[in-house]
């Protein structure tokens, strides 16, 4: 018989599989019909469905000899993906050069023009920190906890390159995590920030006009913070050395064309490569466990942690200045930008109409990412 | 699992503030290279206002020249010299 049924891949279906192939589905309807976060939700729900149908063997690797068709961490890539896994996640290069293209398509202009949100953006830290011990509390190793808390940052490429060094069992599940809580930024902030704010505090009027900064001080600020940051935190170097670089190549004004390339072109390539890593790794066996389950929990209240640290030190802040900061901008100090920005936006037009606080939110926003790679940095030093 | 509380702090907590101290270390110099930058250009155009109102340099300030004789000059146009 030409054709046999146990040569097909219904015959290695398994329950996992299925189960995997519909969150997949799931994530692309989220990517698609309501446009949340398409960029990665695409690839990553395509990635799932294909690298779990069975017999096709894009994960498969090798262990002393032995075939896995899911991903083993140091086991020999032998499909095509654990291949593309190996090279692009394991070898850290993905991210790094996505923090690379992030700093092409970052303005720092709002945090220099007003550096006390670089303050906000630490306040936000405090998500991370809470979810770490959290995570710690309920059963987890330290490794897995320092990752699991910097999913309360909302930075992907970081959450990525922290999870493969201390804890790289856990990669989809973090990654998937920061990700989808990226996308529903716009669903998790507003109630928070709700509940953490009166109405009086949520009309606090700010100039929308920063300051003009000057292209002198554009130019300096990456390399400045990239000194300082990394002479502070030595662990840093690879995150925050490539996110000044990006940016310097896009301020210096005379690399314009290498500036394009790390914003558009190259940050695509990774985005796609990214996605499908991510999400061929996201075999049943590595995602389908309870503390997968665990991890998404505490990624959410790590997330909502870190919106309410950014809005209390707004508060603080507010005692001590004379100009009032209106504390919503606070909650932009998680690093999903501009998301979080454009929420905090939205909601002070809401409560305002004359408030245009974009701006303002955009400075603790990058101070966000900022903060985030410095966690992240801070942590491989101190577990590694 | 057995968790060391000790480490555990110690990476939190310490954590925590050398995020604090980094993000405020910033701060600090980015506003005192904004201040620098600012009080350079007010001292910029202060410095530019005094030159102009040097009378060698300022060539506003000059004393009018007497307009020579037109036999079909107006008194109404008179204004334009004064």
């Amino acid at each position: 018989m030409i054709f046999d049924i146990l040569e097909t891949g219904f015959a290695g279906i398994t329950w996992g599989a299925v189960m995997m192939i519909v969150i997949g589905a799931v994530l692309l309807y989220l990517g698609i019909a309501k446009k949340m976060e398409p960029l990665l939700l695409v690839p990553i729900g395509f990635g799932i469905i294909i690298s779990n149908m069975p017999l096709a063997g894009l994960m498969d690797t090798v262990v002393d000899g032995e075939l896995f068709h899911y991903y083993v961490t140091g086991g020999e890539p032998v499909g095509f993906f654990a291949r593309l896994f190996s090279a692009g996640l394991e070898s850290e290069l993905i991210p790094i050069f996505i923090f690379l293209g992030l700093g092409a398509m970052t303005d720092f202009g709002p945090i220099i023009a007003n550096p006390k949100t670089l303050l906000l953006g630490a306040g936000a830290q405090f998500g991370v920190y809470f979810a770490f011990f959290l995570a710690l509390v309920l059963g987890f190793n330290i490794y897995e906890a320092a990752c699991i808390g910097i999913i309360g940052g909302a930075d992907g490429p970081t959450t990525i390159f922290l999870t493969n060094r201390l804890a790289p069992t856990f990669i989809g599940a973090t990654a998937v995590a920061a990700y989808t809580y990226m996308a529903l930024v716009p669903i998790i902030q507003p109630p928070i920030i709700k509940l953490c704010t009166t109405k009086k505090e949520r009309q606090i009027y700010m100039k929308p006009q920063l300051r003009e900064v000057a292209r002198k001080e554009k130019i300096i600020f990456p390399v400045l913070a990239a000194i300082i940051i990394i002479l502070l935190v030595p662990d840093s170097a690879p995150l925050i050395g490539m996110f000044m670089l990006g940016n310097l190549l896009r301020e210096s004004g005379v690399t314009d064309r290498l500036a394009d390339t790390a914003s558009n072109a190259m940050m695509n390539i990774l985005t796609i490569c990214l996605g499908l890593c991510v999400g061929a790794f996201m075999s049943a066996e590595n995602f389908l466990r309870v503390d997968s389950l665990l991890v998404f929990c505490i990624g959410i209240i790590a997330f909502a942690a870190a919106t309410a640290g950014g809005v209390f030190l707004a508060k603080l802040m507010n005692l001590f200045v004379k100009e009032k900061i209106n504390p919503m901008i606070g909650a932009a100090g998680v690093s999903a930008v501009p998301m979080s920005a454009r929420v905090v936006q939205k909601m002070g037009q809401e409560e305002n109409p004359k408030n245009f606080l974009l701006m303002q939110a955009m400075g603790p926003n990058i101070a966000g990412v900022i903060g985030t790679a410095t966690a992240a940095g801070i942590f491989l030093g101190m577990l590694q | 699992m057995n968790v060391d509380w000790g480490q555990a702090f110690q990476v939190g907590g310490f954590g925590f503030l050398l995020v604090i101290l980094v993000l405020t270390t910033l701060a600090v110099c980015m506003w005192l290279i904004g201040w620098f930058f600012n009080k350079s250009t007010s001292l910029k155009s202060l410095f530019k206002r005094e030159k102009k109102n040097q009378p060698s340099v300022n060539t506003e300030n000059k004393p009018k020249e007497e307009p020579e004789y037109n036999p079909e000059f107006k008194i109404d146009n008179i204004h334009r010299y004064e």
